[in-house]
Order: C-alpha cells, then sequence, then structure tokens
C-alpha cells in the first residue's frame, strides 16, 4: 500500500471510528485518555499495511485499539508535553432543564467510574457491546467464546445498573 | 446506551489527525533508524580503535575491542527476531505475547551483568593488571573506577531496569485475571 492510499483509507477508517476510539480510550484511562487515544491511532496507523481482511474491519480496529490499551495501561506510559483532558470527551445533548442536564452528567459520570472500575475483560466485552458489536464480534476481539460473552454480559450490565442506580439512591 | 453514546464534542479532524500521525510515526522510525546507526558506527569505531592498538601492539586495546564487537553481536543476535507485537490478533493471544516479551526483555536485563557488564569489565581488570608494576597507583585507580563502575551498573540494572520490567509484567498479568 504505497503512502497516498495507505492515508486516504487511514482517514476514511478514522471518520468511521473516531468517535467509538475516543469512548475506548476513556474506559481504560480516566487521566490521560487524549495520551491513550494518540497512541491507539498511531497502532492503527502501523498495522493498516498489514490487515489483509482476515477478520472484518470493524472487528480488527477494536482489535488493534483494545490491544494498544492494554500495553499502554500496563506500562503507564504518557506522551510527553500533551495537553491532556481529564474528563470523558462528552457533554450531554441539550437537557429540558438545568436540573435534568445536571442528572444526565452525573448519571454519566457514574457510568464512567463504573466501566472503569470493572476487570479489563468485562470493560472490554461491555465496552464493545455498548458500540453494538456482536456477541461474535466481540468474542473475535477478545478471544473469549460467545457463549461466554453472552454470559459475563448479563452479569455486567446487572452490575453496572446496581452501580449507577445504587449511587443514584445515596445522592 | 443513550448514557454511553451521548453527544460528541470536540472530536479531532480525520484530515489533521491522519497528517499528525504520519508524520509523528516517520519521526519517530527517523529516532530509531537514527539510535540504531550511532550504536554501528559506536561499534565501528571501536573496531578501528581496537586494530590500531593491535598494530601497536596494545593487547588491552584488543580485549576491549573484542568485548564490544561482542557485546554488539550478541544485541544483534537477541534482537534479530523482534518485531513489533501484532495489535491486529485477538486480546488473549496479544496478551500472551506481551506477557513473552516482557519475560524475554526480563531474562535479557538479568543476563545483562554476564554479556554486558563483564565483557567491558574483564579487559579493563587484564589492562590494570598488566600495569601494575609499572604505575601501580594509576593501575590501582583504574581497578577502583572500573570496579565500582561494575559496581554500580550492576545495582542499577536489577533494582530500577529490571525491577521496572517485572513491575509491568506483574501488572500486565493481572489485567487479565478474570474474578469468577
Amino acid at each position: 500500500m504505497n503512502e497516498p492510499d495507505l492515508r486516504a483509507t487511514y482517514e476514511d477508517l478514522l471518520r468511521r471510528y473516531v468517535t467509538a476510539l475516543r469512548r475506548l480510550a476513556w474506559s481504560y484511562v480516566h487521566d490521560g485518555g487524549e495520551d491513550l487515544f494518540q497512541e491507539i491511532a498511531m497502532a492503527l496507523w502501523t498495522a493498516l499495511p498489514r490487515f489483509r481482511g482476515e477478520s472484518s474491519e470493524r472487528t480488527w480496529v477494536y482489535r488493534v485499539a483494545h490491544n494498544t490499551a492494554i500495553s499502554f495501561v500496563s506500562t503507564g506510559r504518557r506522551r510527553a508535553q500533551r495537553e491532556t483532558m481529564d474528563e470523558a470527551p462528552y457533554e450531554p445533548a441539550a437537557a429540558a432543564s438545568v436540573e435534568a442536564d445536571l442528572i444526565e452528567r452525573e448519571r454519566r459520570a457514574r457510568m464512567w467510574t463504573a466501566v472503569r472500575a470493572l476487570p479489563i475483560l468485562d470493560r472490554q466485552i461491555i465496552t464493545m457491546h455498548l458500540e453494538g458489536l456482536s456477541a461474535a464480534e466481540v468474542s473475535s476481539v477478545t478471544g473469549v467464546s460467545a457463549i461466554a460473552v453472552a454470559t459475563r454480559l448479563t452479569r455486567i450490565r446487572q452490575r453496572l445498573i446496581n452501580e449507577i442506580r445504587g449511587n443514584e439512591g445515596d445522592s | 446506551m443513550k448514557t454511553w453514546h451521548g453527544s460528541p464534542v470536540s472530536m479531532p479532524d480525520p484530515a489533521q489527525l491522519t497528517r499528525q500521525i504520519a508524520d509523528e510515526v516517520t519521526r519517530f522510525d527517523r529516532r530509531v533508524r537514527r539510535r540504531n546507526a550511532r550504536e554501528y558506527v559506536a561499534c565501528v569505531i571501536l573496531l578501528i580503535w581496537s586494530v590500531v592498538g593491535m598494530m601497536q601492539g596494545t593487547p588491552a586495546a584488543i580485549l576491549l575491542g573484542a568485548a564490544a564487537l561482542g557485546v554488539t553481536g550478541y544485541r544483534w543476535w537477541m534482537h534479530r527476531h523482534n518485531r513489533p507485537l501484532d495489535a491486529g490478533t485477538d486480546a488473549r493471544a496479544y496478551h500472551a505475547a506481551l506477557i513473552k516479551r516482557y519475560d524475554d526483555q526480563i531474562a535479557l536485563m538479568t543476563s545483562a551483568k554476564y554479556w554486558y557488564a563483564l565483557p567491558l569489565y574483564l579487559p579493563l581488570i587484564g589492562l590494570t593488571w598488566a600495569r601494575w608494576d609499572a604505575d601501580p597507583q594509576r593501575a590501582a585507580l583504574v581497578f577502583a573506577t572500573a570496579t565500582a563502575g561494575f559496581v554500580v551498573m550492576w545495582w542499577l540494572n536489577e533494582h530500577f531496569v529490571v525491577r521496572k520490567l517485572k513491575n509491568v509484567r506483574a501488572k500486565a498479568e493481572a489485567m487479565f485475571e478474570v474474578p469468577d
């Protein structure tokens, strides 16, 4: 793949996945999500010439992203002199009222906290599920059987619901 | 789902990000090539120096040159099959490959005192002994300095490099421990 083709293919890839990849990065780290996102972007660029279509493009993208995140978190890598965003990169849509806006912000913060508290495998499963991947696709990314993915997903969703609603009850 | 997806803000422009990543990878590759070139140039310089020393009949120069060549050759031999981990594999395979990479690095750095430090230390000691009768004070100074350097290098390697690698490995392994 020559450089112009690589750039065009990569840019097209980013257009379709950049939002999901940023969510994925912030699901791994509270502080340094921007650093991890940049690492994932670089990993995709490096790996793209070697992608031969053995798996679906979506599966491949999530494999590269999650594996890069694993390396990033295990080494505690940070990129030098980069402005980082400590908060997840989302603002709620326009809410009917200030109070509703505040409730939505708090719910989102609890959700991120609950997701980051999950073990890595569970985190991978739930984030991919929330991005719309099927159990088979999640299985292909994680290496865990589709049945095990489905079983774990039920428990993970219940845990997240309990944590988000449980904290709502406390506040 | 709605809470998860929300409304994205501050999304990077894909075209701009593509240019940025391409430039960054190019710069990184250039840095790696320059670093590798510097190491091989240093080896060549040491080789030339040891050949000159041999022509002048200086055994220590030959020993140091041979040691430097041995160290460089060993490093090349250990790294000749090193390839970046394939991030496109599934997470389990990647995790296994990552742990193995850490194990290999730990083994390499744990043994560094034998293949890196000792081959450079022993010729210096040989030089010291050879010159002891001629200039005992200078020889003793060289001996003490070389030994202290060797010990410090050994300690730093064990207490910082190897320990850090082991911590990173433990962290990577723990990340995939799956609770019931």
